[in-house]
């Protein structure tokens, strides 16, 4: 069951398109691509099968607009997601570009399944590019000790009200070590024994290091939330 | 109780399908990288895993240089003979010259004492010739000087001695004036005694010239080049890992698990096993010694590390091989020498750095090619088959530090290990 006690499944369906798409206006798309995105929401079809197959097909006959569409269409996901990760914006810039290019090379070796399969793996490759990243920069956390950290409902409801692209900003002033912690558990829901193998730490650093990256995070919306105020 | 989760849920929703999209200038980049052909946009290639019988290879071409040198040796060793029983040049005269005037003094000091020593000659006493012996016309100096050098030879010399000429010798043991009547019997006499056999340890010239003097390896060999192959026992590691690890290739996941609120993909239980083979490394090196017990050692070692990763959900299978390249400097020093066999002890370190590597996984990111520190220590045994070329082996321990590196090797999983090198030693100017 969902949080709003709908059936999993069902809400499963309730979504057409992928959420991470770019706005764009159905007529600025390619015709080839298929219906709209609006006139797919209307019909109800929950699974946008010919998207991004009929991509994947154009990928691979080696048409020349095919990549363009592909960035296009996935670009501000995995820029989200590597900014998620990085605070640098040359570093960003980097791994979306490594990402874009490892999936230009591997494209035709993808197997469609189902929809959503491709976003995923994309997704997948904009995480290790820019976690490879922060490990290059051999900026990790060093073990310690930390309570745990239990936020009050009052500051979660600052969370709510916090735009998503604040929530962004908020999280890449972060320090690295904690950022990337908590993008591995938040985001790629790790379990701490999970981060301390991925990071060569132990799983006692990962979690109190989570926590300060929870309590700082929640502390900077705070103050961030007091500045909107006034 | 459990954990209040409603934070990072809160946080994963807002931040789930969140979508910044990029300058435009970022895809300009992308598609001129895409089309140049650098290294980092080159398709990792696909390598089909040839089993070559490396080890079936190195041991028969240890085999052959064996045999190769075993065979020179003998060729030299059979030569030497020719050498003794050249007519005497003036080169030559030099050592045997000085052998033939050490063998007159002591027929002198024996002739100016006569003792029991006379009737019974010592063995030590060499041969008893006078300068009038050594006379003669310029026909019979060859003959003269080849008994001589025939009575110095040891017995057990390994080649047989040349015989004795047939013309006799005018002089007498006892220093008796020449241009007597030749004594037949009494020479006859005196080539049968064993009073003309030098025995090899009292006499130090024939030693000299029957053997060369038994010395420390490092000193007697001067510089050596090496050539070896080796290995270490890291065995067939097995290292089971819980988790994905940062080097893992990206996972193609066509069926993700979404959750409810998020895209971000759901990681399946997986376990990981690492195998790694005992790495094979060959290698060429100079000795040089620096005074009669140390010597130093560096030269060149390629190494070749492969190893199998096998992940189980999903279920995929990934071969890896990286070749290092090294530069080893090693601190020899004798400890015990006698006849043809030598122990020594040896210690130092090697940089390697990593060359290549080759994965069949198309998934891969590029590879990390990292450096590699390690200390080692071995005690060696060597056998010389002749002047230039022995056998050695060296059992010993080896460390590899822990490098900071996505690169999973046998240096990684097995860092303290013990170590075997077996190789060919070629001695330069070995006396």
């Amino acid at each position: 069951m969902t949080a709003d006690n709908k059936p999993r499944e069902e809400a499963r369906q309730m979504w057409t398109i992928p959420r991470c798409l770019p706005t764009t206006a159905p007529e600025e798309r390619p015709s080839e691509l298929g219906a709209s995105r609006s006139a797919q929401e209307e019909a109800g079809n929950s699974m946008d099968i010919p998207t991004e197959k009929a991509l994947l097909q154009h990928l691979k006959a080696g048409e020349a607009s095919a990549s363009k569409d592909l960035y296009t269409r996935f670009a501000g996901m995995v820029c989200a997601i590597c900014r998620r990760y990085l605070s640098d914006e040359e570093d960003v810039k980097d791994a979306v570009q490594e990402t874009f290019i490892r999936v230009f090379h591997h494209i035709a070796g993808f197997e469609y399944r189902q929809e959503g399969g491709l976003q995923a793996w994309i997704a997948r490759i904009a995480s290790n590019e820019s976690l490879k990243m922060v490990r290059a920069a051999h900026l990790l956390p060093m073990d310690s000790l930390e309570d745990d950290f239990e936020a009050t409902d009052e500051e979660m409801a600052e969370l709510e009200q916090l735009s998503p692209e604040t929530i962004l900003e908020l999280v890449r002033q972060l320090p690295e070590g904690y950022r990337t912690i908590l993008n591995l558990y938040v985001f790629e829901e790790k379990s701490h024994k999970e981060i301390a193998d991925i990071l060569g730490i132990s799983p006692m650093t990962s979690a109190s290091q989570y926590c300060r990256a929870k309590r700082l995070l929640q502390k900077m919306i705070t103050e961030k939330q007091k500045s909107l105020d006034r | 109780m459990m954990k209040d989760k409603r934070f990072e849920d809160i946080l994963r929703r807002k931040l789930d399908g969140l979508s910044t999209p990029p300058p435009e200038s970022w895809w300009t980049d992308i598609e001129s990288a895409l089309q140049s052909p650098s290294p980092a946009s080159a398709e990792p290639q696909r390598v089909r895993f040839v089993r070559r019988p490396l080890w079936w290879m190195s041991a028969a071409c240890v085999a052959a240089m064996v045999c190769i040198a075993v065979v020179v040796g003998r060729q030299e060793e059979v030569a030497l003979p020719t050498a003794s029983v050249r007519p005497a040049s003036n080169d030559n005269m030099g050592s045997l010259g000085r052998h033939l005037q050490q063998a007159i003094k002591e027929a002198e000091a024996q002739a100016a004492s006569p003792t029991e020593d006379a009737a019974h000659p010592s063995p030590t006493r060499g041969r008893h010739y006078t300068e009038e012996a050594l006379s003669g016309s310029q026909a019979t100096d060859s003959r003269r000087l080849l008994s001589a050098a025939t009575a110095m030879a040891p017995a057990e010399a390994p080649y047989p001695a040349p015989q004795p000429p047939t013309e006799t010798a005018s002089g007498k043991p006892n220093g008796a004036p020449a241009g007597q009547k030749a004594k037949t019997d009494e020479r006859e006499k005196e080539d049968e005694s064993d009073a003309y056999i030098v025995h090899a340890p009292h006499h130090p010239s024939a030693e000299a010239y029957a053997r060369p003097p038994q010395s420390p390896a490092i000193h007697r060999g001067g510089i050596t080049a090496n050539l070896y192959v080796s290995g270490f026992s890291a065995g067939h590691n097995v290292i089971q890992q819980n988790a994905f690890t940062p080097y893992q290739s990206v996972i193609a996941q066509p069926e993700a698990n979404f959750t409810e609120n998020s895209y971000a993909l759901k990681a399946p239980e997986s376990s990981l096993c690492e195998k790694h083979l005992p790495p094979f490394a060959v290698g060429a090196s100079l000795r040089i010694p620096l005074t009669s017990r140390w010597g130093i050692e560096t030269g060149l070692a390629y190494s070749i590390l492969a190893s199998t990763f096998t992940q189980s959900l999903p279920q995929r299978e990934e071969h890896q091989r990286a070749h290092f390249i090294g530069i080893p400097l090693n601190v020899m020093a004798n400890v015990f020498s006698r006849k043809a066999w030598n122990v020594y002890l040896s210690a130092g370190g090697k940089w390697e750095k990593c060359v290549e590597v080759y994965t069949d996984n198309p998934d891969a990111n590029a590879p990390d090619k990292p450096h590699q520190w390690s200390l080692h220590a071995a005690a060696g045994g060597e056998y010389r088959f002749n002047r230039h070329l022995s056998l050695y082996l060296e059992p010993g321990f080896g460390y590899y530090f822990e490098q900071d590196t996505p690169l999973r090797t046998a240096y990684q999983a097995h860092p303290a290990n013990f170590t075997l090198k077996l190789g060919l030693r070629f001695g330069m100017n070995r006396r």
